[in-house]
This record gives C-alpha cells, sequence and structure tokens, in this order.
C-alpha cells in the first residue's frame, strides 16, 4: 500500500514539470508581456529604456530557458518568487486566496450532495412515473443553463428585486456565499441527480435485489443496505473529481461574484501576465489532480472488498 | 416512440442549424445598425425582444448570435473528436512508446481545470472566437483520445482484425476500414452529447471577454456587455441567456436520443426486460 | 389439512404476452417435486410467481396460488414480504450473484434472519454453523467472514442453501441450483437439499432441465413445455413409463448424452 502511493506520488514529478513549462511557454507566446499589460492598464506611457530596466528587474530580458531554469530552481529551495503586479511573495497571495475556495467548495458540494442523492434515489425507486419525470425535467433544466446566466439571474431575482442578498464580494459576510454557491449546486446537482439515478437502477437490475426479496428483505433496507452502498462506489469517485476541479477554483462563478478564490486570482493573473503568480496556480492544479486521483483509489480501496481483497492476493 | 423522438429532435436541430445558417436573410434589421435614439427599448411590437444600449435590435443580434455561437460550438466537437480520436487510435493501435508519450500528455492537459487553461490561451491569442476554440480544442481533445483508445484496445483483440492482418491488409486499412467504424459509435455519442456542453464554454469564454469580442454578436458576450444594465434593462440579459439554454437544450435532448438509439448497452437492457424464464 | 402448496388454473403473464397457461399442482408437506422442461418452458416464472417475485411487467393474470390455505396470488406486498423466508424460502441458480458483493456473508445472513424474527447474532451464527456442519463443511467461520466472490459455485450454493434454511421455511424453491456446477459437486448439492428435507422436513420444488436431478430426489414430477404442463405425476410413472411424446423427446436426449 505504501508503496502504492509513492509510486503516485512520484506520478507528480513528470506531470508537474510538464505542466509548469506548458504554461511557461504559453505565456511567454503571448504578444504583449506584464510590462506591457501594465502600461496599457495604468496608462502611463513609459519609455522603451524604462520598460528595459523593469524587464532587466523582474528578469524578462533573459532567454527562456533560463528563465525557467531559475524559477525551477527557486521552487525547490521553496522560493515561489514575487508578484510582479503586488510585489508580493506568490506563495502568501496564494495562501491568502485559498480559504474562500475551500469554503465555497464544501458549501457547494454539501448543497450538492444534500440535493442530489435523495432527489437521485427517488428518481430512480419511481422510475417512469411523475415524480421520475419532474425529477428529470429539472436536473434537465439545469444541465442546459450555463452558470454565468445562472449567476445573473440569481442575482436579478435574489438581490435586485428582492433585495434579499447581497450582490458580490465577500463583504455581506456569510450571506455572499449563498449566490455562488446555489449557481454551482444548482449545475452540479443537476448532473449528480442524473448519475445517482442512473447508478441506483442499474443497481437495482441486479440479481441480489431479487435475492434479497427471496428471503423477505424489506425493500427500504434492500435500498440503504445494499443498492446505495454499492452504486455510492461510483458516485463517490465522481464527487472527488468535482472536489477536484472546484478546488481549483471557478473561473467565471468567482469572478461574476467578485470572490477572492484562487479561481479569480488565476483570471487576474493571466490578464496581468503575472508569471510567478499563474505558475504557483498550475502547481497546485497539478497537486490537487494527483490528489484526487490517489484519494479515489484510495477510497475505492476502502469501499470496494473486491478490490481491497483482489490486491491483498497479489 | 423513441424513433419519433429522434426525427422530431432531428428536425428541430436542422431548423436551429439552418436558421443560423442563413441569418444574415431572417434578422428584422441590421444587428449592427446603431440607433442611440432608441437605446434600451423594452421588448414592443416593432422591438421583440428590445433594443441593447446602442439602440440595435436585440432579436436581429441574438439570431445573429446564434451563428456565431452554433457554428463555432459545432466547429470544435468536429475538431476535437477528429484529433482526439486519431490520438486515441494511434495510441491505442500501436502501443509501445509513442503511446506512452501520448497519454502523458493527454495527463498534463487533463490536470490542468478546462476552463482556466482555455482562459490561459484565448487570453494569449488575443480574444476573437476562433481562438476561443481553438483554446478549448487543447483541452478537450484528451478525454476523446482516452475514450478512442480504450475502444481501439477492445476491438484490437477481436477476430475479425486477426482475419484482416491475416489476409494481409495493410495497416492503414486495417485502421480506416475495421478499426474506425468499430470504434465509432461511442465516440459519436459522445461528441453529440458534447455540443450542449461546449456550447456553453464558448459562450463563458466570451462572457469572460475571451471569446467573440465586440461588435460581434454572441450570446456570451452579448450577456457580459448587458451585465451592467440587469438591473434597469433585464432584457438585455434574458434573450441571449434564453437562447443559449433553448439552444443548449434542444442539442442536449438531441444528444441523449441519439445515444438511446445507438448505445447497444442500453437497447440489450431493454430487451433483457422480457420473461425470466 | 391444506396442502403445503396448491395452483389451480395459473396463468402468467409478462408484458400481455402469457407465459405460462393453465397450471395446476398440489404438494403435501416433506414432499419433493420436480419441475422439469426447457429453458423458456415457463418453469422458473412459475416458482417466481408462488414467492410474488415476478417482477416488473409480469403478472399472474388468472388462478390461484396458495401456501397453506393462505392465497399468495393478490396478497397485499407486506404480507408476501413476511412469508418470504420463513414460509417459503429459495434458492438460486447462481447464488454469488443473488447476494449484494460488497457485504459479507454473515452481514447478509443477519439481515434475512432480524427481518423476520428477533434473534441474537450469537444464536444466528450457531444455526449457521451448523447448517454449515449438516453439510459436512468445517470452516464454517471462514465462510461468514467471506465475500460472495471468494467462493467457489459450489461453496456459494452450500451458502444458498444455509442462508435459505436459516429462517426454516416449510417449502424450499430451488431454481436450476445445480446448472451451473461441476458434475462432482452438483451431486452433493443434490444429497444436502435432500438431507435438509430429512432434517427439517421442508417440501422442496426443484425446477431444473437436468432429468437426472429430478431422478435422484423427487417423489413427483411435473413436465412443462410452452407454459403447460405437459406430464405430472409420480416419478416412477413420469421418468419410468412417460406417455406424452414430449416428454419421451425430453428423456431421450438425455439418454443419448448419457451414453455419448
Amino acid at each position: 500500500m505504501r508503496n502504492y502511493i509513492l509510486h503516485r506520488l512520484l506520478q507528480l514529478i513528470p506531470i508537474l514539470l510538464g505542466i509548469t513549462l506548458l504554461s511557461f511557454v504559453l505565456m511567454h507566446t503571448a504578444s504583449a508581456d506584464a510590462i506591457d499589460v501594465m502600461e496599457s492598464n495604468t496608462g502611463t506611457v513609459m519609455s522603451e529604456e524604462e520598460k528595459a530596466q523593469l524587464r532587466k528587474e523582474l528578469g524578462l530580458d533573459r532567454p527562456l530557458p533560463e528563465q525557467y531554469v531559475s524559477w525551477l530552481a527557486g521552487v525547490l529551495t521553496g522560493d515561489m518568487g514575487e508578484s510582479f503586479v503586488s510585489g508580493k511573495p506568490v506563495f502568501e497571495t496564494f495562501v491568502s486566496k485559498l480559504p474562500a475556495t475551500i469554503c465555497l467548495t464544501v458549501t457547494s458540494l454539501l448543497l450538492t450532495v444534500l440535493v442530489s442523492i435523495p432527489l437521485g434515489i427517488l428518481s430512480a425507486v419511481r422510475q417512469n412515473r411523475v415524480t421520475d419525470y419532474v425529477i428529470r425535467f429539472f436536473s434537465f433544466i439545469g444541465n442546459s443553463l450555463p452558470n454565468f446566466f445562472v449567476s445573473l439571474l440569481l442575482i436579478y431575482f435574489f438581490s435586485l428585486k428582492l433585495g434579499l442578498l447581497p450582490v458580490m464580494g465577500s463583504a455581506g459576510g456569510w450571506r455572499s456565499i449563498i449566490l455562488p454557491t446555489m449557481t454551482l449546486g444548482l449545475a452540479m446537482a443537476s448532473k449528480y441527480t442524473r448519475q445517482v439515478r442512473a447508478a441506483v437502477l442499474e443497481e437495482l437490475g441486479k440479481d441480489y435485489v431479487v435475492g434479497a426479496r427471496a428471503r423477505g428483505v424489506r425493500e427500504s433496507r434492500i435500498l440503504f443496505f445494499s443498492v446505495l452502498k454499492a452504486s455510492m462506489l461510483t458516485i463517490v469517485t465522481l464527487l472527488a473529481m468535482s472536489a477536484g476541479s472546484l478546488l481549483g477554483g471557478t473561473a467565471i462563478v468567482e469572478s461574476i461574484f467578485m470572490w477572492d478564490g484562487v479561481g479569480k486570482m488565476a483570471v487576474d493573473a493571466i490578464e496581468m501576465r503575472d508569471f510567478p503568480v499563474i505558475q504557483a496556480y498550475v502547481i497546485w492544479m497539478a497537486v490537487i489532480y494527483v490528489a484526487v486521483n490517489l484519494a479515489t483509489d484510495l477510497l475505492y480501496h476502502y469501499l470496494d472488498p473486491r478490490i481491497r481483497l483482489g490486491q491483498e492476493e497479489r | 416512440m423513441g424513433r419519433k423522438k429522434l426525427i422530431f429532435l432531428g428536425a428541430l436541430v436542422a431548423v436551429l442549424l439552418a436558421a443560423a445558417a442563413f441569418a444574415e436573410y431572417l434578422t428584422p434589421y441590421d444587428p449592427y445598425a446603431q440607433d442611440l435614439a432608441n437605446a434600451l427599448q423594452p421588448p414592443c411590437a416593432a422591438h421583440p425582444l428590445g433594443t441593447d444600449r446602442y439602440g440595435r435590435d436585440m432579436l436581429s443580434r441574438v439570431i445573429m448570435g446564434g451563428q456565431t455561437t452554433i457554428y463555432s460550438s459545432l466547429l470544435l466537437v468536429v475538431l476535437i473528436t477528429v484529433a482526439g480520436s486519431a490520438v486515441g487510435i494511434v495510441c491505442g493501435y500501436f502501443g509501445g512508446k509513442l503511446d506512452a508519450v501520448l497519454m502523458r500528455i493527454s495527463d498534463v492537459f487533463l490536470a490542468f481545470p478546462g476552463m482556466v487553461f482555455a482562459i490561459a490561451v484565448a487570453s494569449v491569442m488575443q480574444g476573437g472566437v476562433m481562438n476561443a476554440v481553438a483554446a478549448l480544442a487543447c483541452i478537450s481533445w484528451p478525454r476523446y483520445a482516452r475514450i478512442a483508445r480504450s475502444q481501439v484496445l477492445t476491438v484490437k483483440s477481436m477476430p475479425y482484425i486477426h482475419a484482416a492482418r491475416l489476409s494481409g491488409s495493410g495497416t492503414a486499412k486495417i485502421l480506416c476500414r475495421h478499426v474506425a467504424p468499430n470504434i465509432a459509435g461511442p465516440v459519436i455519442v459522445t461528441a453529440v452529447l458534447d455540443i450542449g456542453t461546449m456550447m456553453m464554454e464558448i459562450a463563458g469564454l466570451s462572457f469572460l471577454g475571451l471569446g467573440a469580442a465586440p461588435p460581434t454578436a454572441e450570446w456570451g458576450s452579448m450577456m457580459s456587455n448587458g451585465r451592467s444594465m440587469l438591473q434597469t434593462s433585464p432584457w438585455v440579459i434574458l434573450a441571449p441567456g434564453a437562447a443559449i439554454f433553448l439552444t443548449v437544450m434542444i442539442f442536449n435532448l438531441f444528444g441523449d436520443t441519439v445515444r438511446d438509439a445507438l448505445d447497444p448497452r442500453q437497447r440489450k437492457r431493454r430487451m433483457e426486460d422480457g420473461p425470466v424464464a | 389439512m391444506d396442502p403445503l402448496l396448491d395452483m389451480r388454473h395459473v396463468e402468467i403473464r409478462y408484458h400481455g404476452r402469457p407465459a405460462v397457461r393453465d397450471v395446476s399442482l398440489r404438494m403435501e408437506e416433506g414432499e419433493i417435486l420436480g419441475i422439469v422442461g426447457e429453458s423458456g418452458s415457463g418453469k422458473s416464472t412459475l416458482i417466481r410467481a408462488a414467492m410474488g417475485l415476478l417482477g416488473t411487467g409480469g403478472a399472474v393474470t388468472g388462478g390461484t396460488i396458495a401456501y397453506r390455505g393462505q392465497t399468495v396470488t393478490g396478497a397485499a406486498p407486506d404480507v408476501l414480504r413476511r412469508m418470504r423466508g420463513p414460509d417459503m424460502g429459495m434458492i438460486f441458480q447462481n447464488t454469488g450473484a443473488s447476494l449484494c458483493p460488497i457485504r459479507t456473508i454473515e452481514d447478509q445472513l443477519y439481515e434475512s434472519v432480524t427481518q423476520h424474527e428477533k434473534a441474537q447474532k450469537a444464536e444466528i451464527r450457531a444455526r449457521a454453523l451448523e447448517l454449515f456442519s449438516k453439510m459436512r463443511l468445517t470452516d464454517g467461520e471462514r465462510i461468514l467472514k467471506s465475500y460472495p466472490f471468494e467462493l467457489s459455485g459450489g461453496m456459494n450454493q452450500r451458502v444458498g442453501i444455509m442462508l435459505a434454511m436459516a429462517l426454516k421455511p416449510r417449502l424450499l424453491f430451488a431454481d436450476e441450483p445445480t446448472s451451473a456446477l461441476d458434475v462432482t459437486v452438483q451431486a452433493q448439492v443434490v444429497r444436502e437439499l435432500m438431507e435438509m428435507r430429512r432434517l427439517y422436513g421442508a417440501g422442496v420444488v426443484i425446477v431444473t432441465h437436468n432429468i437426472g436431478v429430478v431422478e435422484r430426489m423427487a417423489d413427483k414430477v411435473a413436465v412443462m413445455h410452452e407454459g403447460r404442463i405437459v406430464e405430472y405425476g409420480p416419478k416412477e410413472d413420469v421418468i419410468g413409463h412417460p406417455r406424452e411424446a414430449y416428454t419421451k423427446r425430453l428423456m431421450g436426449a438425455v439418454l443419448r448424452i448419457r451414453r455419448g
């Protein structure tokens, strides 16, 4: 087992190298660099000498491979550099954005699970009856709504029309997390309701359900102790993947609600060509990717005896 | 029942595609003609969907925007389907080092959160809806490569492939004649199901200002431009929003129906519903 | 006294199409009835109907089925559920698949027993271990701790017998219980099913296409063909002196296989 985890962690290395190199090259093929963007954003006209001076200070004048290697050397010694824009250490900036994203991840996942699991089960149990059709109808609608449209609709109704909730930012305290959570939750709950329904239906069609019925086990007991347990194997994996992408920050939703998380940080940094911040973000993404893969494997190992015992025999 | 549904939705999709193709002839007004005297008119008889802040007719802009959004997402889906399956077929069929390298590369792309990577690509390329397509293509092909690859791995060991090889068919012929047609089903199903999602992503990039740039009519950028007028003139947002929603829904319904028609697993399940004897 | 199982003019349809037509059968306590026929003849459908397990699309559309005088057809779902297990048990062709793959045998044993009676775990265990030892299985403890996929087909069939008998049913339905097994294991499972009748007095309905199994076990035999009973009577008569052409063909097929 320990070997396995170690193996997974080793996998992180090529992914990290690939992904940082990719983003590095990508950002450097941009026609405008950080200095040009800064110039056009602040509106001040800088002379070519001033620009050259600034580029030299930030190390942007050196050849690409050299820049990458020196950045890499910095990271290996625990120094991720400073933001071109704010001048603050990148690591601190990144860490300061993390809580907002983690918060939003937790609330929207909770909402998703609380809505989609009961609805998905209900839909499956009442297959092809009115309840099922109503639930499927709504989940279908939810699947066809882009989340920026949902955000705007929610803002329109809850903030502008009803005046119940703050429009954006975290100024409104806990109430400001409601709308972004609802936006993300709606899309994911729609998707998951379908997934849960499909998984439960698949399990309900298996012979062991007939087997349990033949032993006189109550329907509710069959559903909650056997069918759900078995269908959760797939659902949990999907949830782990969703958690991963949410932890990466949701660029659009974070931007619309001015939610100060890593997604918005990344979008802002891309716009400003703030390489060190982008790179920090990219590392974070790679770490999440590997962590999610590891977590799903471990979960499977823990939840599915067929895998657990199969591995031990080998 | 399923067949009728497929025909009906197919017809709806065809109507949408035709409307988008001939958008120029369908718009009641010039979608780009400004008329500041009539700016931000609420929906009325002359302008069923109102006007935007430059007095442009929203209905005309929504129709015109459909062309941009629908055709760019179709282009995107075709692009990633072809590129992804080509990589997948090569990886699956030849295996070895090439396979390992390509799969590691797709790992790197999969590790990126799609949208953020697309944002990076699109911003480097300085906007334009084709750049949004390119950006999303970059991040979406690996999924198709994976699907195609796993399909090829199962098809590869089938007796008819051995038979073709023994009868002296060349590799190219085997790939085109025997492998590609047999993996087409699942790949096409994925592609059709993806159209709606891709449409939302393209519109999303445009919404962030990274896709279609003004004044081009595109649903996402129209919504983005209307954001500040949400309170006073909500139709500026609602019209393109409803257009995306309805279009995506039609394509999603179509995708589901195509899947039900093509997916052999579903068909089998329906047959197993028969008597247990 | 009422018969153990009484079927009168039973008709069963799946999605409107008849699967069983005009079947009448009668069984006394402790009797073993063999139902033979080709696959698709409606024999499995018949016993599933007796347990109320027809599933979606299937329904008894005519006649009655009664267990010890109590009508099963049309009974409330919960009344039927309570009868499944303590009154009527069932053994499947593939017990491994009839158990939840991610729960242990023990877990599912406790579950089915406690659904019907208040019993301590230790007591249930003791009951299971006793049944295993009757089947000359010594490592009952290990079997209980196992998951279905860890056991062989033959072992899973013993688990199936144990799970059914733990509730001491008066009537045991066995649906092709030996068809997926090796010949040697088949013989053992047949012997164990007979033991269950001897020790607990349970009546057994064994559904199979294997005439050899019926020959060894049954007191009475019913031959089914296309949803109907074509021949029904004591084993000696049906197998020894088949009257119907179909029965003769069925026998003939077996004999040819034996000679070959």
